[in-house]
């Protein structure tokens, strides 16, 4: 009798241990948001719009500073080329208790005005999703030829922000998304931002080196081609941001 | 008529067959060797580069293996790098791939420390150097030159800020003749990595022995820790690119010599199966069965051999026109080692024989009676 009742408790065991060892969708955006900590980088990017019909407009060129710590996430970011977007500003911050400002070189801005005429949104750059507190696992996915997870995350609240519901498909081994789409109140997939092609950084977990994101049928390529991931962040850098008022959820 | 006008007499009975095999493998062998020559010149390029430079020890980050190292700063390194015996000089180094103009490719632009060493190896054609490290102006490759049709007093944009070419120069690497060149400063201003570089050229004392070399390695090692010492060689080696490169070139060798051998079997299994009857009247009057193989063989190797020049000929002209496309003009220069050329034929070579071995024992085990009865 003594046989058989081991037999079970291993099989038991066998199929508890996997279980066990999956980690919770909590655990996963916890991932993600470590992996995204950083005293400072500096990065350059270049984006095209297609329109649907193929047509690829003028390359736009901006370079972004960013330092994401336990609290809070900020950017800045500086178009510069062509000669209309050159030294336009947008500086965005999102704190973990919730809180949001914006600013551009005349004051508030919108953190979900597209940036430099594509398609990129500096919200999304923030990746706030990641700190609500609704997270849970929807499954797996294949994008680009890697395994990953689906994590849904859905805002805690019902008046802000416009972005209701991200499902990320993510690897979280190595620190990416590689894809996530948003999708508003009703439902609707408002934009779909999807990893082309990775870069390895010095820890040794990933980056996008290059995303598409996806308005309904247009598209903006955009790709790093420069960055610095020991970027000592000026002093004043964040200045735009000073005096803003703070949206809090 | 010797063995050897036989087998070619044979080849010629069947002219478009051996015409159409000697192409194909022609062709596996154009592809190597085109591989081969941008992967081997690639890295003879850089490794020109550094070496024409004078830089005898490279300090760079220990993760770079990115065709670009990460920036780091510069001065503190500097400073404790020169404190070592043997060590001459330290000068820095900002390289970066960018697009300076919308119709060209990205080009490299690099940052070198003014009045440094690294300079004296380039000539001047037409214009001056940037007069001081503050100057922003740039000094453009003769290569680059000719992509960007620039001269100097034309205007160049990086990166949003609009400079003035002063000169045009001319360097025995065709990386550096592919590049724009300004002072250190003026590259960290421009890509706003301000006291950045992302390599440390260290030059040695002439009288530095490779026990030095490997001294300093080892105390760069331990005294710098993320950073690593390398020869320009051994940094070469590391770049991804150029591994990348190697792999495809080794992988092409490979893949081009499986199927010339299958495209090299089929044929000669073709013919020895045509010439049964022929194949069995030479056994009848004598002929040793060893001489079959070595006739069905030398066929093969006679197709294979005609084949790899034609291929060493064709993958050579190819790549001469690939270093001439616009898109690809200063960032190929393909190195073909004597060594190299003579090979491949060699192989091909080698590849008939063994695409040929298993036909060649299928005739030589033909029983004259039984061939003979073929039609």
């Amino acid at each position: 009798m003594k046989m058989p009742r081991l037999s079970v408790l291993i099989m038991l065991a066998a199929i508890a241990l996997p279980a066990a060892a999956a980690p919770t969708a909590a655990e996963l955006a916890a991932k993600m948001r470590e992996a995204r900590l950083t005293p400072g980088f500096e990065a350059r990017f270049q984006a095209v719009n297609l329109a649907p019909d193929g047509q690829r407009s003028t390359p736009i060129k901006a370079a972004v500073v960013g330092q994401f710590d336990a609290t809070r996430r900020r950017l800045v970011l500086r178009g510069i080329a062509p000669e209309a977007i050159r030294d336009e500003i947008r500086a965005v911050e999102y704190r973990v208790d919730g809180c949001s400002r914006a600013a551009d070189g005349n004051g508030p801005a919108d953190p979900f005005a597209p940036l430099f005429g594509t398609r990129l949104v500096a919200w999304d750059m923030l990746a706030p999703w990641w700190d609500w507190s609704r997270q849970s696992l929807a499954g797996a996915d294949r994008v680009a030829g890697r395994e990953c997870v689906l994590v849904r995350s859905r805002a805690d609240d019902r008046d802000t922000p416009p972005i209701r519901e991200v499902l990320s498909c993510i690897d979280a081994d190595a620190g990416i998304s590689l894809r996530t789409q948003l999708f508003d109140s009703h439902g609707a997939l408002v934009r779909d931002i999807t990893v082309v092609t990775t870069m390895r950084k010095e820890s040794g977990l990933l980056a996008a080196r290059k995303v598409t994101v996806a308005v309904s049928d247009k598209r903006t390529e955009v790709e790093t081609y420069s960055g610095d991931e020991h970027y000592e962040v000026p002093v004043g850098a964040f200045a735009k941001l000073e005096g803003q008022a703070t949206t809090c959820r | 008529m010797t063995l050897f006008e036989f087998a070619l007499h044979n080849l010629r009975q069947r002219p478009a067959r051996s015409l159409l095999t000697a192409m194909a493998v022609a062709l596996g062998v154009a592809a190597a060797v085109a591989l081969t020559g941008i992967a081997s010149g690639f890295e003879a390029s850089w490794q020109k580069a550094n070496d024409a430079r004078g830089t005898d020890l490279i300090v760079t980050r220990l993760a770079s293996t990115n065709a670009m190292p990460s920036p780091f700063r510069a001065e503190p390194l500097q400073n404790q790098l020169r404190g070592y015996p043997k060590v001459r000089d330290v000068v820095g180094l900002l390289s970066e791939m960018l697009s300076v103009d919308a119709s060209a490719p990205p080009l490299f632009v690099f940052g070198w420390t003014h009045d440094s060493y690294l300079w004296q190896h380039l000539k001047l054609v037409a214009g001056r150097w940037p007069a001081n490290a503050d100057e922003p102006v740039v000094v453009i490759g003769v290569v680059t030159a000719e992509l960007l049709h620039k001269k100097v007093g034309d205007m160049l944009e990086i990166e949003g800020r609009r400079m003035p070419v002063v000169g045009v120069f001319e360097s025995s690497a065709a990386i550096e003749n592919g590049a724009v060149l300004m002072t250190l400063d003026q590259a960290q201003q421009t890509t706003d990595k301000p006291g950045k570089v992302n390599v440390l050229n260290v030059k040695l004392d002439p009288a530095a022995t490779t026990t030095d070399v490997d001294a300093i390695k080892a105390r760069i090692r331990v005294e710098m820790p993320g950073f690593i010492a390398i020869t320009s060689g051994e940094l070469v080696g590391q770049n991804t690119v150029v591994r990348i490169a190697k792999a495809m070139s080794n992988a092409t060798t490979l893949i081009a010599s499986l199927v010339g051998i299958l495209i090299v079997f089929n044929t000669m299994l073709m013919s020895v199966n045509e010439r049964t009857r022929e194949i069995g009247i030479l056994l009848a009057l004598g002929w040793h069965r060893r001489t079959v193989i070595q006739l069905v063989c030398g066929e093969a190797a006679l197709l294979t051999l005609a084949g790899g020049i034609a291929g060493v000929l064709v993958g050579v002209g190819l790549t001469w026109q690939l270093e001439h496309l616009d898109l690809l003009r200063g960032k190929i220069d393909a190195n073909f080692p004597l060594s190299f050329l003579l090979m491949m034929p060699i192989l091909a070579m080698l590849v008939g024989v063994c695409g040929g071995l298993y036909p060649a024992m299928k005739a030589s085990r033909l029983a004259p009676s039984h061939a003979l009865r073929q039609e």
